[in-house]
């Protein structure tokens, strides 16, 4: 492995700066939440970034910009919804709802 | 019609429930699919799947626009498909049950 690539570990520590940066909460189910660091780990070990693991992209870094973790779909998501695309990431009202994220709908044009 | 989605090695998942007809159509990294996939497992449906960011990428690309002009609206991973004829994109426990005649 190279000294570039990053561990279910790593990406866990991004989903959690990435929260605390953002104001946002964690989904609280370990496995669910475990399963999309390790698939934000596979995607930044093989794309060179941390592409959004519910999303299929291009593997370009240009074109699949907008769905990089975090993507910029994501504010407007948890803002109507409560959660991220990949309900990684809930409003603070939507965690202590205790309602478990649900897919919702694509927002991403195409 | 190119026919990519029976150009995909599909892998089979056995179980006691042979009818439907399933596909799933899933992302190795979709923490939604791995659920979608436990929840046929624990129902005993037998399907086939295959992970979609893992296979060649030209074929990817004719798979999913196959899958958009056969189904139209299926933004969501995963996508199952029944009897070749209708499609569920995301999973929605209770929706899937009501389509695979679970509730």
């Amino acid at each position: 492995m190279s000294d570039k690539s990053k561990t279910v570990a790593d990406a866990t520590a991004f989903v959690d700066a990435v929260a605390a940066r953002n104001g946002w909460r964690v989904n609280r189910d370990a496995e669910f939440t475990a399963d999309i660091a390790a698939g934000l780990a596979t995607n930044y070990n093989r794309y060179g970034y941390f592409l959004c693991p519910c999303r299929d992209g291009d593997g370009d870094r240009a074109s699949d910009r907008d769905i990089i973790c975090p993507c910029q779909y994501s504010t407007a998501d948890i803002a109507e919804h409560g959660h991220c695309f990949c309900g990684l990431y809930l409003s603070e009202s939507f965690s202590n709802s205790g309602s478990n994220p649900e897919p919702i709908p694509e927002r991403r044009p195409g | 019609m190119s026919d990519a989605l029976n150009q995909v090695e599909y892998t089979s998942v056995g179980g006691s429930r042979s009818e439907p007809s399933l596909r799933l159509y899933s992302l190795s990294t979709c923490a939604f699919c791995r659920r979608a996939m436990k929840y046929l497992g624990e129902h005993g449906f037998s399907y086939q799947y295959v992970q979609l960011d893992q296979i060649d990428f030209e074929l990817k690309r004719e798979v999913k626009k196959e899958l958009k002009s056969r189904y139209q609206n299926v933004p969501v991973f995963p996508i199952l498909t029944i009897d070749d004829r209708e499609a569920i994109s995301g999973f929605v426990e209770d929706r899937w049950a009501e389509r695979l005649g679970l509730s």
